[in-house]
């Protein structure tokens, strides 16, 4: 009776296992499948609850600012106002290098087109997620398609549209760990392939007497002003004959609300 | 019995939360101790197929695979069934 009761239980087990792995080899083969149908049922769910995020955040004041000292808070307000005061001189000398930029472009028959781009809001941010990716409130509805690039402050690159959904689309990051980007770097457009580092950090390997500065800005190869960041740290060895430069977005990736995405393949 | 099922129901709305909202890492962890907590805890490869619905990008470091939420999610369940096997208290 027991022998009995001890080999049901075991052939019980036994087709469990069976079934169990069999549906993980289903799942497994067919995993974008899966992914999309199950991804899109538990969006409809959880669309409400980032919505809601954004709006917290948008309208909430940081409490832990009613902890700071005042003492620290009138220092930092002082220096955010020289800071500003900077910006603004510099916008306007980029305004009118710009013009003297498409002036130029003019004489030269190489006139801009018409950037289409749309202004979408980040749900989730880059670092919540393990792929460092980060979804925005644009999709196939508002004609976001894979590969279409993402700025912030409408020059700065960032990512590329990776997966797109009917009202959200996932954003991969080009400064994701051991992904590669084509920049040109400082005035001499000194061509290299730059490797992520994650959080907005990237590192190029150039030869030792390649002509860079600290302060360089970095740009895609090709020619357009698109700016990715600019040199923070280079680091030279005297056995090596190579130069390790590091450089970083001039914006936190952490902190954006707001991107922008080019709708031009 | 009835307080096991509220219990994981309650866990299973929360982990859907913290997906949407906590970093990635949280949920995992929350994942891992719902699979130590319960017995037969499948869902935990739903919230694993969620996350990589949610946010999987292909990228070169995971070798372009989308699945990693999934294959952590498989070998957490494995290695935490394993281990309860041989914890006395269970």
């Amino acid at each position: 009776m027991m022998n009995y009761h001890s080999r049901d239980n075991k052939k019980r087990n036994n087709n469990k296992r069976v079934f169990f792995i069999i549906l993980l080899l289903v799942i497994i083969f067919f995993y974008s499948e899966v992914t999309s149908v199950v991804g899109g049922f538990f969006r409809i769910l959880v669309s409400p609850i980032w919505i809601s995020e954004k709006y917290i955040d948008e309208n909430t004041i940081n409490p832990l600012g009613y902890f700071a000292s005042k003492k620290n808070l009138l220092v930092a307000n002082e220096m955010m106002k020289d800071d500003l005061e900077t910006t603004k001189a510099l916008v306007s000398d980029r305004k009118i290098l710009v013009k003297e930029n498409y002036e130029l472009k003019d004489i030269l028959g190489r006139v801009d087109e018409n950037q289409d781009m749309i202004l979408t809001a980040i749900l989730s941010k880059p670092n919540f997620s393990l792929y460092d990716s980060f979804i925005v409130d644009a999709g196939e509805n508002d004609g976001i398609k894979k590969g279409f690039r993402v700025f912030a402050f409408g020059n700065i690159l960032i990512g590329e549209v990776d997966s797109v959904n009917k009202k959200t689309s996932v954003v991969k990051l080009y400064s994701s760990f051991d992904e590669q980007l084509q920049v040109e770097i400082g005035l001499y457009n000194v061509n290299a392939v730059a490797t992520g580092r994650g959080g907005g950090n990237f590192e190029v390997r150039l030869p030792r007497d390649a002509d860079i500065e600290i302060g360089d800005f970095v740009s895609v190869a090709g020619g357009s002003p698109v700016v990715v960041g600019f040199v923070e740290e280079i680091i030279s060895t005297p056995i090596d004959s190579f130069k390790t430069v590091l450089f970083r977005s001039s914006i936190n990736l952490f902190e954006l609300k707001w991107v922008q995405i080019l709708r031009q393949e | 019995m009835g307080t096991d099922i509220k219990t994981r129901i309650i866990l299973d709305i929360f982990i859907l939360f913290s997906i949407a909202v906590f970093p990635w890492w949280f949920s995992l962890i929350l994942i891992i101790v719902g699979i130590f907590k319960f017995n037969d805890f499948y869902e935990a490869f739903v919230f694993g197929i969620i996350m990589d619905s949610f946010f999987g990008v292909q990228r070169k470091f995971f070798m372009n695979f989308e699945c990693i939420s999934f294959l952590f999610v498989l070998i957490s369940f494995f290695f935490v069934t394993q281990i309860k096997k041989r914890l006395r208290i269970y």
